[in-house]
């Protein structure tokens, strides 16, 4: 940044002020409460602090155990669904890959709603095996439903990272291997994996990270029985109001989110040095192969269990329970005013504070994106900021601003998503502004162009399509969130998934089916436009 | 802010000068503000009566009522706490978040009901029960020990004693049958017969109704609500030889409240009969004042006990936390 062109430095010291303001107000500021409330209401020795976690083993055990579980099977998922995508071509391929967005811009009130619809002791699997077989398999309230459900939710992120990686594989090393005489599995396991491994620890790692502070899934499919630290950070506080273990559960947490985000951040950045020679060509499923049929059947599968949460929660929605006939009963009885009885929100309500929180969202963290992506504004620290926000749980964020700011209040609720949106409107914006070729930059610089006309002229017309994109994802985002707007709603300002979440816990499955139905649509329009708009959706 | 909640609304009189109408605001749990619950039966004869408007809000149970009152201690918000039980009665006195009050009508609830040292009055109470459906338990449960039959694997819904006021009941219960350390050796054996615990007994009866258990904890008045609402006569209480547990439900008026004189006002009129009758059919409870009857689908299903149980306040006070603890580290477990 030149300093002597000085026309813009008003402007430049103004953003990067915003942008460091907002984040020490509303990230550092509601977080450092939290852990010096885990000091200073303990007021304990470090003594103490082993002695309530030597107390607490259970649920610290329980965290790890599930994270770890949730973590390898979506492996074992998603590193196959890799393969296909890496190296078969089949029609359709755009769409499978598209389910790597999943976890992302589906809510995850929604797989939990699915999930009570399809394996609950009296839900579809059980009813086919209770009909078929005269038995019936627990799936749920346990630790069986947790792990089912994380897995359908992470293996997608798996197979992003690795099928990426996978992609750009260069195809001599295996060659020469193959004329040395070493087999196909040799090939992989001496070859191919070492190339792969840190896409594969990179995956691992965040996907850890979403299992380790997983919320709605936890709360709901694990029952009290099983319980983990995030999950009890909200009790704490929420239930029990102890501020003291639930601040001392949030330090706890955070430290082993520290080490695994890094963890994370220092293989994703080696996962990210690919080269595009010498690429493998793609291949046809062979179908006169057993290995052939076993690919193709394993893709049906992957397609299968990606689409029928959302068909489930539809036919929920639609469809009459007792005769099977299309009804519209479910939306008219949670939109009937007969309904809103003496609740301070309705359902109407619940749409249009979701929607406002989605819009808030979308334009203040690509705001932020922006300005943190910008090379003319070089703001200080901008990738710390970056990490940090995903590698922080949303219920120790949610609580830093009960503690800070109070609960109740529709702004610090709206400012909460933005901030969880962030790093992935940083992303999409970041990665847009860097293959806008510097030399043009720098040319018209040279002509006399300041730094604002270089934005609006070059930079500008050339990310439009990744800002619609950044905005479509921390839209997403903002629309699933549950944990934040739950410690924080106060019982008034209930969002779509709160709605969900509430109708789930009293199995009223149909009107949250209804629901449910609405906000996978407005999701979807999300992901179709982060589709639509960035060819590929470069956010992690 | 975008949303404002004024604790005044404006109406505008005929004569077009506005004429601000006092608002009295009432926290309590989910199910009395529901399509079906008490509250939407009471409230508008209340406010005909008292030329004043009522903000009636839930804040998800009876455990989250009480914590909102003390969060919300030092600005409180509610003139009126409906729900705190004879199990909640001690903690909310020691918390200091109500005012003292008795009505004058008190002489229509019999001298048995009366709780809460002066601070709290009834207007409901129940025996705790399991409830079952009789199409899949097939042999008779009339004890605690009936619930460990091994037939029952992972069949019982309860819910947690920290956050549920039946749940705390059964606890409560389990003690005063069993004794101190008698009852950690039953939920010892219980445990591998409960499906799950929810924080709030909306969630059980809601796994229930969904078919998902056959048995859950809750009130000996649940199976008349089952043949009135549902028409189903297989839903059945557990009539327990050890006796039965009781509930009381209370409301009081919360400290600091600038509706006094309005909160009184509701609280004597909770124990008039228009509020009473609607107790039955709406809350499934029984109404606390004696003069009120009670339908035949309560003659006809609900249970009622050999002998009613209730364990000393003060000692559930002083116990309360420990058994707690001691209950949640023979529950959590892997």
């Amino acid at each position: 940044m030149d300093f002597r062109v000085g026309k813009n430095n008003y402007l430049r010291l103004s953003l990067i002020a915003f942008f460091t303001a907002f984040f020490l107000f509303f990230f550092f500021y509601p977080l450092a409460i939290v852990l010096l409330k885990s000091i200073s209401l303990n007021q304990n020795s470090f003594s103490d602090f082993i002695s309530i976690l030597v107390e607490n083993k259970t649920l610290i055990w329980n965290s790890f155990y599930q994270a770890s579980i949730s973590t390898i099977f979506s492996l074992l998922v998603g590193i196959p669904a890799a393969y296909l995508i890496a190296r078969k071509d089949f029609p359709g391929k755009k769409i499978v890959k598209a389910i790597s967005l999943v976890p992302f811009v589906f809510p995850s009130v929604l797989v939990v709603l699915a999930f009570v619809i399809l394996l609950g002791n009296n839900g579809w699997v059980n009813s086919i095996l209770k009909n078929l077989f005269g038995f019936h398999i627990q799936f749920l309230y346990g630790f069986l439903g947790i792990i089912l459900a994380h897995v359908f939710f992470n293996f997608p992120i798996v197979m992003r990272f690795v099928s990426s990686s996978w992609e750009n594989l260069d195809v001599k090393m295996k060659e020469s291997a193959k004329t040395l005489g070493a087999n196909n599995f040799d090939v992989f396991l001496r070859i191919t994996l070492p190339q792969l491994l840190p896409s594969i620890i990179a995956s691992a790692s965040l996907v850890f990270i979403f299992c380790f502070t997983s919320f709605a899934i936890i709360t709901t499919l694990g029952g009290l029985q099983f319980s983990t630290l995030e999950v009890e950070i909200y009790r704490q506080i929420l239930r029990n109001l102890d501020f003291a273990t639930g601040a001392f559960f949030a330090l706890f947490q955070f430290i082993v989110l520290s080490i695994i985000a890094s963890l994370y951040f220092y293989f994703s950045k080696k996962h990210s040095v690919s080269q595009k020679s010498n690429r493998e060509p793609l291949s046809k499923f062979n179908f006169s192969s057993l290995r052939g049929i076993a690919e193709f059947s394993f893709l049906i599968f992957i397609i299968v269990i990606a689409l029928l949460p959302i068909f489930a929660i539809a036919v929920f929605a639609f469809f009459d329970p007792s005769t099977g006939d299309f009804t519209l009963r479910a939306f008219e009885k949670i939109f009937s005013v007969s309904n809103v009885t003496l609740f301070e929100t309705n359902a109407i309500t619940a749409v249009l504070l979701s929607l406002f929180l989605a819009f808030f969202a979308a334009l203040v963290s690509s705001f932020l994106g922006l300005i943190a992506s910008l090379k003319q504004t070089n703001v200080p620290f901008v990738n710390f900021f970056a990490s940090c926000s995903i590698a922080v749980s949303v219920i120790t964020l949610a609580f830093g601003y009960y503690l800070g700011f109070g609960s109740g209040q529709l702004l610090i609720i709206a400012i909460g998503h933005s901030i969880l949106a962030f790093p992935f409107a940083f992303r999409i914006i970041n990665n847009a502004l860097l293959q806008v070729d510097s030399e043009s930059i720098d040319s018209a610089k040279t002509l006399g162009a300041d730094d604002v006309s270089v934005f609006i002229k070059i930079q500008f017309p050339r990310i439009k399509k990744a800002l619609i994109a950044s905005m479509a994802f921390a839209f997403a985002i903002s629309l699933g969130e549950l944990g934040l707007v739950l410690v924080l709603y106060d019982g008034i300002f209930a969002t779509m998934p709160v709605y969900i979440y509430r109708l789930i816990s009293t199995y009223d499955l149909f009107a949250a089916g209804a629901m449910g139905f609405l906000l996978f649509a407005f999701s979807f329009i999300a992901f179709y436009a982060i589709e639509f708009f960035s060819n590929d959706a470069e956010v992690f | 802010m975008f949303f404002l909640f004024g604790c005044i609304s404006q109406n505008s009189s005929p004569t077009g000068e506005i004429v601000y109408t006092p608002v009295l605001t009432i926290y309590t749990y989910d199910s009395m503000v529901s399509e079906y619950g008490l509250g939407p039966k009471v409230v508008p004869a209340f406010e005909e009566k008292c030329n004043c408007k009522v903000k009636m809000l839930a804040k998800g149970d009876a455990g989250q009522v009480l914590t909102t009152l003390i969060l919300e201690k030092e600005n409180p918000k509610a003139d009126v706490v409906i729900g705190i039980d004879n199990s909640m009665a001690s903690r909310a006195i020691s918390a200091d978040v109500l005012e003292e009050f008795t009505p004058e009508n008190i002489a229509l609830v019999s001298e048995e009901l009366r709780f809460g040292n002066g601070y709290l009055t009834p207007y409901d109470y129940g025996y705790f029960a399991f409830v079952y459906d009789s199409d899949k338990i097939n042999f008779p449960l009339n004890n605690f020990d009936s619930l460990l039959d091994p037939t029952l694997t992972k069949s019982i819904v309860i819910q947690n004693p920290k956050t549920s006021s039946p749940g705390l009941g059964l606890l409560l219960w389990t003690v005063n049958v069993y004794g101190d350390p008698g009852y950690k050796e039953f939920w010892k054996k219980l445990k591998p017969n409960i499906l799950t615990v929810t924080d709030s007994w909306d969630e059980s009866a809601g796994l229930f109704a969904a078919g998902e258990a056959p048995i859950y904890f809750s009130y000996a008045t649940s199976p008349p609500y089952y043949a009135e609402a549902e028409g189903k006569t297989n839903i059945l209480g557990a009539r327990f030889n050890e006796g039965h547990y009781v509930q009381i439900e209370g409301m009081g008026i919360v400290k600091g409240t600038k509706n006094r004189k309005l909160a009184e006002q509701f609280i004597e009129f909770s124990l008039t009969e228009k509020f009473q009758k609607e107790i039955p059919l709406h809350q499934y409870m029984l109404p606390a004042n004696e003069n009120v009857s009670v339908p035949k689908s309560f003659e006809d299903y609900a249970i009622v006990p050999h002998a009613t149980l209730q364990l000393d306040s003060d000692l559930v006070e002083q116990k309360q936390g420990e058994w707690i603890s001691e209950w949640e580290k023979i529950i959590i477990s892997g």
